[in-house]
């Protein structure tokens, strides 16, 4: 019985918790700590039961509107809305990553937060997020997803902005940046609000274009009923609005050109830059993206063919994201920023993936669909476990910048261990999970060249940015723990150790996770997600056809291209910085062309600036309209019209003069005038 | 029983007016919020009431007044007027409260609150009013003691701002009176159900007199409705005003134009006003983006605000004169949240008035550790305003701009609503940055600063209940507006 309610108790609970903690504080820290954990784990277990209580998901059923799952919400005129959950694979599966990971976040945070004074706002807003995402992703309708859209939005701003005292003397902590660049938490929260927001409004005005012509924000009855689409077709507006769909994704997500609030959300606490790029937040955009992916795939394939224009630009912009994003981590100073330029890079390789199922049919489409969210999964458990061991890191050092760390693989043996599995899996080492996911990409965009040779640019792009990735990230963990301590390590050493087991056992399960399922994967794990979610694809799509082997005939090329790309960057990046006596590298590092490309990089290809320009133009713009049309003329107006009628009264005034003499004259005057007008008009 | 509620809740506050002047002080405040608190419960059962009756009567008091000028005096309790009154009854209520700690250093506090009282008695007859001479009355029984109220408590240079806003406002009202005499001549009466009779019998008066005495209308509540060009007078109003009258004054007041514009000019020119529609659909576009921008660039927090709500009646009228239900119904129900969300803001920087004396945005920081009720509620108010959800200015924006494209064609109308979508993030941008400079960083971490007193702090909390609770579940609200509908 409770079963059933399962997904609707996966979301409520983290609400409950939030505000429960909140109670809780009042009595004990210790209770509210647990509280706040318990409804995280609850939510977890809850996100779990949903397969039990509706197992037919597992064969890609989709469950929706049924009593249980849906109820009265908003009865306005023009539209009646319930609100209501969709339970099919993409949403349990969603939920389940989400809720899991979320938990060991959870978990680590007792530990790295301990102390903090704020922790009872930190607790409320994590479970917030939580439960915002659950609610995301389990929605069924664009308005009530809204809410958790938003609402992450929401709490991110909170978290990130979570140091709001923006302390001067704990920069190297709790600011990200440096130079021109360098941004207080505040500041950065702020940011990320106003950008997501800005990609919102493309996604709102696109809902509501929608809405206007099918009468509903339901996504499954958006995609069964497809005559809205041909009234915005014939209006030349389809294209348009799902261009302007698309701004949402890209803001939220993260992507080009919208993505320069990720990097700088590395403000907030190790913790929530975990569960902002590993659970929630930056996932949505892909799993919105995702989720109408079967709606715009049945237009573009039953005839409207500017469609592909929108699963192009996807593509595009993907391929595009992934490689700035993966150039600017490559110079980066700060680990957790690597870490945030490299999920931006690894969306890109999502969205590349989902863009390119577009142009796909059949079992390809299923394939490069599925690979997209297999690497959601892998990603997020690689990310969580690499900004947690950050966390670790920086909580030790008691620095963000990679020049104060070096030398801590004996210091944090355990940390460093689960960190080299999270890089591993982050360039693709087999059999680690993110080789499989990653190869699921490549392979995909090969599908994408059997049909159209265009695509090898992408591919090419991908397999560049695949090198880089293995370049960054082996810096990054070389100059953590191996290269020669920094002077602060030194100073610090005998205080820096090994952190505490409540911090250490979520990202050791995190690295377990990522060898286990990494091993399982040729015992059917993505042959498992390409079955379930190839069924529900058929599902949803009804003509496409139905559901084949998985392709066994594929080229080389994909496999070679990771392993290229592991030895090459692995090369760069041992050459660089760790050979000794390395004059080539020495030689390199004066050249101008390298300065100016690292320079270039280091500020970020300048759209962060460019961002700010546009910024301080409209600022300036306000002050000019205020200063020179507001106050002088609209506001001024209302004075002129004042002094002009003292003017006026001010002249007549002169004839006031109080001697009985002037107003008599004044009078007969006025009695002749009057007689004479008369006589003309009489006489006339 | 019932009948009788309506007018106690109207009449009460007017006739109880002078006892707070009599007993003065304190204890006049705490009879005010005591009066109010009968309006407002008697309001707010009879809305309860027509949301759990299915057959959702209305709640109509009908007297004859000066029947031989065809005068009647009549309270139009249908769902809609209800729901207006209970908003201004609440915010009213509210605000009686904080201002007994506000006022609290002030002189002559007793008249004070005599003519809150007058001034709250003002607006809820303005909203219940069925007559169209009684409307005026009532519109300029809130001039008044606004006006008087400003004078004498405000600050800054408050006898001239009191007088620019009395003129200002005045002349509005006499072009709204001289509409509303051109309306009585056309249709031979000033009630508003005959005319509806008389329209629905096919009655059709003369067009160009219709169109003159509907434009003379339009602009007499525009004026109040602060939209652009007519909106001078707000931003000196509101920002002298002390400030739980600002807090009236902003959600509650001007937004009784848009109320206007819908109940009386839609109600006796509905064949005219669409003829207009296009003109106010890019006049309160443009209202809703230069008040943005204007007040991204104010340094005084009270102004800030005040350039905000000139903003927000730009939605409010855009949802008007989209002409679509679903719109309408978010117009209104924007008018509830921007209520709480902005009288929740003022609140916000009265307390900074209250605490610091300073209300400048440059000279204000780091009081989100020192004032924490208080930061939070200035948060949820500038999030509110900006359509963030779970607040209730979510529910009201996705409404107007949905239904602003129902209807019309619709490559136009998306370009409008984007770019109406476009000043929600201008929104989002001032609000946010006022928070950022205002309550985090660490400028005056060590200056000697108190979170307000608990009476202030308390409507606080109120209105964040309310804004949350309609913000996730709308539909007690939603149902007494759509009377209008039909």
């Amino acid at each position: 019985m409770i079963l059933e309610y399962s997904p609707w108790l996966c979301w409520i609970i983290p609400y409950i918790g939030a505000i429960l903690s909140l109670l809780f504080n009042k009595i004990h820290h210790k209770l509210r700590d647990c509280c706040a954990l318990t409804s995280s784990f609850l939510s977890a277990i809850f996100s779990t039961l949903i397969i039990f209580a509706y197992p037919n998901v597992l064969k890609g059923e989709a469950y929706h509107s049924i009593p249980t799952l849906s109820i009265k919400w908003i009865d306005a005129p023009n539209v009646t809305l319930k609100a209501g959950l969709l339970i099919d694979p993409l949403s349990v599966f969603m939920a389940n990553v989400v809720a899991w990971i979320s938990f060991l976040i959870m978990l680590y945070s007792i530990g790295y937060m301990e102390g903090d004074k704020g922790i009872v706002r930190y607790w409320f807003f994590m479970n917030l997020f939580i439960g915002n995402m659950l609610l995301l992703v389990l929605s069924d309708n664009f308005i009530q997803m809204m809410f958790g859209w938003e609402g992450v939005g929401l709490c991110s701003y909170a978290l990130i902005g979570y140091w709001y005292e923006d302390d001067e003397k704990e920069k190297h902590i709790k600011w990200v940046g440096e130079g021109l660049e360098e941004y207080a938490p505040s500041h950065c929260g702020m940011k990320a609000f106003i950008t997501t927001r800005i990609g919102d409004i493309g996604l709102l005005l696109a809902i509501f274009i929608i809405f206007s012509q099918s009468g509903t924000f339901n996504i499954i009855e958006l995609g069964k009923d497809l005559n809205w689409a041909s009234k915005l077709s014939n209006m030349g507006l389809l294209l348009p609005t799902a261009l302007l769909f698309l701004l949402g994704p890209i803001g939220k997500s993260a992507q080009f050109p919208l993505m320069e609030w990720l990097p700088d959300a590395m403000a907030g606490p190790a913790s929530v830059s975990a569960l902002i790029h590993a659970a929630t937040m930056v996932k949505a955009g892909v799993y919105l993206i995702a989720r109408v992916f079967p709606i715009f795939y049945i237009l573009m394939h039953s005839g409207f063919i500017e469609l592909k224009i929108f699963f192009m630009s996807i593509a595009l912009i993907g391929a595009i994201t992934a490689f700035i994003s993966a150039t600017q981590a490559s110079v980066s100073n700060e680990i957790k920023k690597v870490w945030a330029y490299s999920t931006v890079s690894q969306i890109g390789y999502m969205m590349l993936s989902l863009g390119i199922a577009g142009y796909l049919i059949g079992d390809a489409m299923i394939a490069a669909y599925v690979a997209a969210l297999f690497h959601l999964l892998s990603h997020a458990l690689f990310k969580a476990n690499l900004f947690l061991t950050s966390g670790s890191v920086i909580h030790s050092c008691e620095s963000r910048f990679m020049r104060d760390m070096g030398g801590l693989l004996k210091l944090m043996p355990i940390t460093s261990i689960s960190m080299l599995i999270g890089v591993l899996a982050l360039l693709g080492i087999p059999p680690l999970l993110g080789f499989w996911s990653k190869e699921g990409i490549l392979k995909a965009i090969e599908y994408g060249i059997y049909e159209y040779s265009e695509l090898s640019l992408i591919f090419i792009i991908a397999a560049i940015t695949a090198i880089i990735t293995v370049f960054y990230s082996l810096r990054a963990y070389i100059l953590t723990f191996i290269k020669e301590k920094s002077g602060r390590v030194k100073e610090l050493e005998h205080h820096i150790h090994e952190v505490k087991p409540v911090m250490w056992i979520p990202y050791i399960i995190l690295a377990l996770a990522i060898i286990a399922l990494g091993f399982s994967v040729p015992f059917g794990l993505e042959h498992k997600l390409h079955h379930t979610f190839g069924d529900m694809l058929n599902h949803y799509l009804m003509k496409v056809s139905e559901h084949k082997e998985v392709v066994t005939t594929q080229s080389y090329l994909p496999i070679l291209a990771s392993i290229l790309a592991i030895s090459i960057g692995s090369i760069i990046s041992y050459t660089i910085y760790l050979k000794k006596g390395n004059n080539l590298f020495e030689s390199l590092k004066n050249k101008r062309t390298i300065l100016i490309i690292q320079k270039f990089f280091s500020n970020r290809w300048y759209i962060n600036r460019f961002w700010y320009a546009i910024t301080n133009k409209l600022l300036v713009l306000s002050k000019l309209i205020h200063d020179k049309f507001e106050l002088p003329i609209v506001d001024g107006f209302n004075y002129y019209l004042a002094n002009f009628v003292t003017f006026i009264s001010n002249r007549v005034r002169g004839i006031h003069t109080g001697v009985l003499s002037d107003y008599m004259i004044g009078a007969t005057l006025g009695m002749v005038a009057l007689i004479i007008f008369l006589i003309i008009l009489l006489g006339g | 029983m019932i009948e009788y509620l309506l007018i106690l809740a109207l009449l009460l506050p007017l006739i109880c007016s002078p006892l707070p002047y009599l007993l003065g002080g304190k204890k006049g405040g705490l009879l005010s919020f005591l009066i109010l608190l009968i309006s407002t419960l008697s309001i707010g059962y009879l809305l309860i009431q027509y949301y759990l009756n299915p057959n959702r009567e209305p709640f109509i008091v009908w007297y004859n007044w000066a029947p031989d000028l065809g005068l009647t005096f009549g309270l139009n309790g249908d769902g809609l007027g209800l729901f207006m009154s209970f908003t201004i009854a609440i915010l009213a209520l509210a605000l009686s409260l904080y201002s007994i700690e506000y006022m609290e250093h002030e002189e002559d506090v007793g008249s004070y609150f005599t003519l809150y009282l007058l001034y709250s008695s003002g607006m809820i007859g303005c909203v219940l009013a069925s007559d169209l001479i009684e409307f005026y009355l009532f519109f300029e029984l809130m001039l008044i003691p606004s006006w008087a109220l400003i004078n004498q408590w405000g600050t800054g240079l408050r006898e001239k701002v009191a007088f620019k806003y009395f003129i200002y406002t005045h002349v509005g009202a006499l072009s709204l009176l001289i509409g509303i005499l051109a309306t009585g001549m056309l249709y031979g009466t000033f009630d508003l159900f005959r005319i509806q009779i008389l329209l629905s019998k096919q009655f059709k008066p003369d067009i160009i007199i219709s169109q003159i005495a509907a434009i003379l209308m339009l602009i007499g509540l525009m004026v109040k409705l602060a939209i652009f060009p007519f909106h001078t007078w707000l931003p000196d109003a509101h920002a002298e005003a002390p400030t739980p009258i600002s807090a009236l004054l902003s959600p509650a007041m001007i937004g009784i134009g848009g109320y206007g514009i819908l109940r009386f000019v839609y109600g006796s020119y509905p064949h005219i006003i669409t003829n207009f529609s296009s003109i106010l659909i890019f006049q309160s576009l443009f209202t809703m983006i230069y008040g943005g921008l204007m007040a991204l660039k104010q340094n005084d927090l009270k102004r800030l605000l005040a350039y905000s709500s000139i903003s927000q009646m730009g939605y409010i009228l855009f949802g008007i004169a989209a002409n679509s239900p679903l719109a309408i119904v978010g117009s209104m129900l924007h008018y509830f949240s921007h209520a709480t969300c902005k009288a929740m803001l003022f609140m916000v920087s009265g307390i900074f008035m209250h605490q610091i004396n300073v209300r400048d945005i440059d000279k204000l920081g780091s009081l989100a550790s020192k004032m924490p009720y208080t930061a939070i509620a200035m948060i949820i108010g500038f999030l509110g305003i900006a359509g963030t959800p779970p607040f209730n200015g979510f529910q009201s924006e996705w409404m107007i701009f949905s239904g602003a494209l129902i209807y019309g064609s619709l490559d136009k109308q998306s370009i409008i609503v984007g770019l109406a979508l476009l000043s929600t993030a201008l929104t989002a941008s001032y609000g946010l940055w006022t928070v950022k400079r205002v309550l985090f960083g660490s400028k005056y971490l060590n200056l000697d600063i108190k979170e307000a007193d608990m009476l202030m702090i308390a409507p606080l909390i109120l209105l964040i209940l309310l804004t949350t609770v309609i913000g996730i579940y709308p539909q007690p609200l939603i149902t007494p507006i759509n009377s209008i509908i039909s």
